[in-house]
């Protein structure tokens, strides 16, 4: 099978092997953050530190209330932690900066602007010409696969567009890292997955200047099929518990053997 | 000098109106609410009738219900108006509340009482009822609240020559200002601010606790009820002493669940058949019931017809002499006037309204002082504003009225929107880089967009009936009147004893406001929820 996607993967591995010897470009460094409640603090992220590389997928999975969307929220800039850094290429990340963007489970799309007004968004700020922007936004949307809905309102469509639109905003601003909140947790298995076998292809795709993906979710089989690395994390509070490189080749399909022996192992380490 | 003793007797008897008229508005909103929730035909009479009926100004009617009970009830057909006039001041939004909770039960709950052939009372009992407590629940401070608002304009009315006073804290207020003893007013107003309180924090508060355990939605999307009531609880934190301490009672366990707890073994259950006579005799009972229901709804709209024919004879007689008819209309463009100007005035607090949502400190301050001025009856303020502002600044006082009766829906409405806003949108309108201006644009305005629609419907319903009390009054011997408006001419034709200018002006008030809600407010309202809602 010569497809498109098998070049792709090629191209990234390349990258890969050129990246080992770079500094990497996003660190997580002892990172934790308590809540303070009624002169008491709970501990919610305990102590995290973790680094991602150029041209890698990196998967965040924990037990559900773990604190792992926290974590992702931390690296957005959105959330301060209560003590440690997130590093994006050398630099302290103190607020949100559209080199570091996300996805978001519930598509988090706003439901009076059409597609291509949701895609815009983020660039409202960027570029002041609305031709520009436009065009840009437009264009977007036609790498996500959703030329011809451009004006279409989000309750048009249906969630797998809906959660395209939010890839598109998403990589809309030139991001180098993309953050996703289970991105498939709200979608039907079948459209899940071929979203999933998708995103590579998408997120790679040489006219993009993306560099890495975290991913957060709960679903083992999910997290085999797309990542490089998983980070396991504890319960409350969340500390990590492995990593596990996962090195099979790709396109990954569920019936390779190497397949279930990762996903066994990560269900041992959640358990 | 008037008594502390004589101010709490007062508050105690008005208190004890509006319990009254609470307790009934319930059950009468349980029993109408449910029925229009269950059964299809009765839903398309009474749900337009009451949609019509809580859009009509209620306080211009409140002269007519005086002089027809105290007609035929002369000892205590004042009591009965007054508890009449709350009651359809609060009950409307009331039925609505159980109605729409009884919609809302998952048709899995219908299916289920089907399978186990639950009689009427068990459904009752064990579905309808609690489905509906906690809107109902909810509903009832700001019940109270509009309970206190027509109270307190009830108890003085003065039709042709006579007076009728009932004793309670609205005439012994009227009375102090009257006075002009300004430590009395001051005093007056403390008592009923602190009773209010505590009427809130120990009663409501309570009972919010309380029906929350009967909350069974799976997806938090609250709707924009008219007042919060959940978001006052939790921003009231010096208040919460007293709920803490209340122990909610624990439900018994069911049979069923006691005997799959314990371990014994499950005796086989014997389905029994009703015999067929019982079947029969049922089905009577049932057809004697309907027809009774029927008998009734006739003789009652045969009654009201007749009670309202010489009303709308004496109102048509008055609309069709053109000075009469240009009088009232020109007093009716006056008030909505008075009216725009006040909604215009009430724009500025959506801004207010994010700003609290957004900022924790100023949710602590305004959340509990919005309350509370919320609470206080804006026809008792009337004298006091006037008093402050000066008679010659009638026409500002007058709006700022029409405002304090209003504005909290618009208020609070906008507020519970922003509120109820999805975190995750937050987040991606913060990583999208928006900042200001266009957060406001982009996010806050088009999500309070429904929020403010409906409070705005409900603020100009409220306007039109704070009207009756914000243009024209009389303390003592004064009398502080606007130069023109619908209010005034309802209040002084009643005043003189001129019952047709009253009908008639009560009649193209009514008109003016039922097509304005089923046009403008109406349109306006399913635009917005189209364009500005969203799914969750």
């Amino acid at each position: 099978m010569t497809s498109p996607e098998k070049q792709l993967v090629t191209v990234s591995e390349a990258k890969k092997m050129e990246a080992k010897t770079m500094v990497p470009i996003l660190s997580v460094k002892n990172v934790s953050l308590s809540f303070n409640t009624g002169g008491k603090s709970f501990p919610v992220i305990d102590n995290i530190s973790f680094d991602v590389m150029e041209n890698e997928f990196v998967s965040i999975i924990g037990p559900s209330g773990c604190g792992k969307s926290t974590l992702l929220r931390i690296i957005a800039g959105l959330i301060k932690p209560t003590s440690g850094t997130v590093l994006y290429r050398g630099n302290p990340i103190t607020k949100p900066t559209p080199k570091i963007t996300m996805v978001f489970q519930n598509f988090a799309l706003l439901p009076w602007l059409t597609a291509l007004e949701n895609v815009e968004l983020p660039l409202l700020k960027l570029i002041p010409n609305k031709d520009v922007r436009r065009e840009r936004a437009s264009k977007m949307l036609e790498i996500v696969g959703l030329s011809g809905f451009e004006n279409a309102y989000p309750r048009e469509l249906s969630g797998g567009m809906k959660q395209r639109v939010g890839i598109a905003r998403a990589l809309v601003s030139d991001p180098e890292i993309l953050l996703m909140d289970e991105p498939f947790s709200s979608l039907d298995a079948l459209t899940a997955s071929y979203l999933r076998s998708e995103i590579t292809n998408m997120f790679f795709n040489s006219s993009l200047s993306l560099k890495s993906v975290i991913m957060v979710s709960h679903n083992v089989e999910e997290v085999v099929e797309l990542s490089d690395r998983v980070i396991v994390l504890s319960k409350r509070p969340a500390k990590i518990v492995a990593e596990v490189n996962i090195t099979m080749q790709r396109p990954r399909s569920i019936r390779m053997p190497m397949f279930m022996s990762y996903v066994d192992k990560l269900y041992e380490l959640l358990s | 000098m008037i008594s502390v003793t004589t101010i709490l007797a007062a508050l105690g008897f008005s208190w004890a109106r509006l319990s009254v008229a609470l307790i009934l508005s319930t059950v009468i909103s349980f029993i109408v609410g449910i029925f229009a929730g269950v059964n299809r035909k009765a839903e398309h009479i009474i749900i337009p009738v009451i949609d019509i009926l809580q859009s009509i100004p209620i306080l211009g009617f409140f002269p007519v219900a005086v002089f027809f009970l105290v007609t035929y009830f002369p000892s205590y057909g004042l009591e009965m108006a007054a508890i009449f006039l709350i009651i359809t001041s609060q009950v409307w939004n009331m039925i609505f509340a159980v109605y729409e909770s009884v919609k809302a039960i998952p048709n899995e709950f219908i299916e289920l009482m089907n399978i186990y052939d639950m009689s009427w009372l068990e459904r009752f009992h064990k579905i309808y009822i609690p489905a509906s407590v906690p809107r109902l629940v909810a509903n009832l401070s700001v019940s109270w609240a509009v309970g206190l608002f027509f109270l307190s304009s009830s108890e003085i009315i003065s039709l042709g020559t006579t007076n009728y006073q009932l004793f309670g804290i609205g005439s012994i207020i009227a009375q102090i200002i009257g006075s002009g003893q300004i430590l009395d007013i001051y005093i007056s107003f403390g008592l009923l601010i602190i009773a209010l309180i505590l009427t809130h924090e120990l009663v409501f508060n309570t009972l919010y606790n309380w029906s929350m355990k009967y909350k069974y939605e799976l997806v938090s999307a609250p709707k924009p009820t008219p007042w919060l009531v959940s978001t006052f609880v939790r921003a009231t934190k010096p208040f919460k002493i007293f709920v803490k301490q209340v122990r909610l009672p624990r439900r018994p366990l069911s049979p069923v669940a006691k005997s799959l707890m314990s371990q014994e073994t499950l005796v086989p259950i014997e389905i029994k058949k009703p015999s067929k006579t019982y079947v029969n005799e049922i089905r009577i009972i049932k057809i004697m019931i309907k027809s009774l229901i029927y008998l009734i709804l006739i003789g009652l709209i045969i009654y009201l017809t007749f009670l309202m024919l010489p009303a709308l004879i004496g109102a048509f007689q008055v609309l069709t002499n053109l000075s009469q008819l240009l009088y009232i209309l020109y007093g009716t463009g006056i008030s909505s006037i008075r009216i725009l100007v006040s909604v215009i005035f009430m724009l500025p607090l959506i801004v207010l309204a994010t700003y609290v949502s957004l900022n924790k400190l100023l949710k602590s301050i305004i959340l509990p002082l919005f309350q509370i001025l919320a609470s206080i009856p804006a026809p008792l303020l009337f004298p006091l504003i006037v008093y402050w502002l000066g008679e010659s600044r009638i026409e500002f006082a007058s709006i700022i009225i029409i405002m304090l009766g209003s504005m909290w829906y618009v208020f609070y409405n906008s507020f519970s929107a922003v509120e109820s806003i999805p975190n995750e949108l937050r987040e991606a309108c913060t990583l999208s880089g928006l900042q200001r201006f266009l957060l406001f644009k982009k996010l806050y305005i088009p999500a309070l967009m429904p929020g403010l629609i409906t409070g705005l419907i409900t603020a100009v319903g409220g306007a039109w009936n704070a009207l009756i009390v914000a243009e024209w009054i009389t303390l003592g011997n004064n009398t502080y009147e606007v130069h023109a408006g619908i209010g005034k001419i309802i209040d002084q034709a009643a005043n003189a004893g001129n019952f047709n200018l009253m009908y008639a002006a009560l009649l193209v008030m009514v008109i003016i406001v039922v097509v304005l809600d089923r046009t403008v407010w109406r349109k306006l309202y399913d635009y917005v929820t189209s364009r500005y809602k969203y799914e969750v």
